[in-house]
């Protein structure tokens, strides 16, 4: 009664899907914010490993509630890589909207959860950026008119870095389903 | 020649026996407690209060054996802590792991033999609590906040260890479908992408058919017997869709309910030979599958009329014969 169905594709498709997206966001992170190389792979695996678990959290928190035609539906793509819909324009909307929600909401989700890491960890990001000369005393005039400041790059911005990386990954996946929707045709 | 041969096999044959006995020498010795406070005690105790519950009644028994697994719990606990070397996968020591199955096993009674799907769900959140209990203690047992460098190590073992119990969470509600609508084992799972199938398909459309035997009994017990002009009105289609829905009610009244019934549909199609009507009685699995077209079971009843005579009445009226072949 209890071996017949196993989810090993699910495992391993997300354990792929893991390794390969906490590689490139260690990279985006390593290159943008300029945090060592073990640093930015441990951040991008403790906020990847957080985004998936909230994310399998929201899936068994939904299924209890939902009504029964749409237990099928699930069922139905689940067991069976179907989709029930009477209109094929509807079912990729619906895709794309569901793409889309996700992607927000991992952004935020690992937006935050980098923050509240940094909190735990105790560690500040070091400045490795060359601080800014502060002349003691400023004269306004021609010759004054630029700063240093306008001439150094901008620092960058956490909340950016993680944006990209997150888009990197996404890309990543899209590429992933890409390719098995065209394998199984 | 042979003499040699002899020879030759008592040698190894004493040898053999000698390796025998170094073996259960060493075995001796490491079992035996060096010291009153050490693993082996422990495991003793364990074994020694299962042996005494099978001596006691209820409820000693069940006080001893608990005591013999938390014993045993303990024990495990301290001898992993101390061979951690021995047992590392990956300098990823297996410890925590072999101890938390345990304490899941106690705490979730599988023990006593009533497996619940939380035994397996809460094992590696358990086993990871168990591998960084030891970063939250100073010597002393005074609690401490651990160190920055082992907090990373702890955020990412303990999200790791729950995406697994997700997993497993994930195989129990992928069975509670299948237990739910057994008929879905019967279909082609080659497509999913999310699980793989590891038996040949068993006919699990037993519902499906229970269902079409018991409309099949329920129409035959409405039609026999009937005088023919009745049955015939019956047999219109306009009727037989009125009387639809009031069938399949009977129908579930009469056996337990069942998750499937939702998807099980029933199509009565009513066509005429030479001898009578034939009632083609087909049951529809609406729900998940893995074709387009729609899966059936069928049943033909042939309806033919007859002259009986009924009991107070001198005619021979003609009424309806109905015969469903199994």
């Amino acid at each position: 009664m209890f071996f017949n169905v196993f989810p090993i594709p699910t495992v391993l498709f997300q354990f792929l899907f893991l390794l390969v997206t906490i590689a490139i966001e260690g990279i985006v992170l390593h290159r943008l914010l300029k945090l060592s190389r073990r640093t930015s792979i441990e951040y991008s695996a403790s906020i990847n490993l957080l985004t998936t678990f909230l994310g399998w959290v929201l899936f068994f928190s939904v299924l209890p509630s939902l009504p029964k035609v749409w237990e099928g539906h699930l069922i139905s793509y689940i067991f069976f890589d179907r989709l029930i819909t009477t209109q094929l324009s509807s079912a990729y909307t619906m895709v794309i909207f569901t793409l889309f929600t996700m992607f927000l909401s991992a952004f935020l989700i690992k937006l935050i959860g980098l923050k509240i890491l940094q909190l735990l960890l105790g560690d500040v990001p070091k400045d490795t950026y060359p601080t800014v000369k502060q002349p003691s005393v400023r004269r306004r005039g021609l010759l004054n008119r630029y700063d240093e400041q306008d001439f150094l790059p901008p620092k960058p911005n956490q909340a950016i870095a993680l944006l990209l990386a997150n888009a990197c990954s996404y890309s990543a996946l899209l590429l992933l389903l890409v390719l098995r929707f065209v394998q199984f045709q | 020649m042979g003499f040699l041969i002899d020879f030759l096999k008592l040698g190894l044959l004493l040898n053999f026996i000698k390796f025998i006995t170094d073996f259960f020498r060493q075995l001796v010795k490491s079992l035996t407690p060096p010291s009153a406070f050490s693993w082996q005690t422990l495991i003793f105790l364990s074994v020694f209060s299962y042996f005494m519950a099978y001596f006691a009644t209820y409820p000693l028994r069940d006080l001893l054996a608990s005591m013999g697994w938390v014993f045993l719990i303990f024990g495990v606990s301290w001898l992993t802590t101390d061979n951690e070397d021995v047992l590392k996968i990956y300098s990823f020591s297996l410890g925590p792991w072999i101890t938390g199955a345990l304490v899941c096993i106690f705490v979730f009674g599988t023990w006593r033999g009533d497996f619940t799907p939380a035994t397996l769900i809460c094992w590696p959140p358990i086993s990871a609590v168990l591998a960084i209990v030891r970063e939250f203690f100073d010597t002393g047992l005074k609690f401490k906040i651990p160190q920055p460098v082992a907090r990373q190590n702890i955020v990412i073992l303990l999200l790791t260890n729950l995406i697994i119990s997700c997993w497993f969470q994930f195989y129990f509600i992928t069975q509670d479908w299948i237990n739910k609508y057994p008929v879905l084992l019967s279909d082609d799972f080659s497509k999913s992408a999310f699980v793989v199938k590891l038996e040949a398909p068993q006919a699990e459309m037993s519902r499906g058919t229970l269902l079409l035997n018991s409309m099949g009994q329920l129409i035959k017990q409405e039609l026999e017997n009937k005088p023919w002009p009745q049955v015939e009105r019956w047999l219109l289609p306009d009727n037989l869709r009125e009387r639809l829905p009031a069938l399949e009610r009977q129908v579930e009244k009469r056996l337990p309910w069942a998750s499937e019934d939702l998807w099980w549909q029933f199509e009565p199609r009513v066509s005429s030979t030479k001898s009578g009507y034939n009632l083609q009685l087909q049951t529809v699995w609406k729900g998940p599958s893995s074709q387009k077209r729609e899966y059936y079971i069928q049943k033909s009843c042939q309806i033919t009329p007859t002259y009986k005579q009924r009991r107070g009445e001198t005619n021979q009226t003609l009424t309806a014969k109905v015969d469903c072949p199994a």
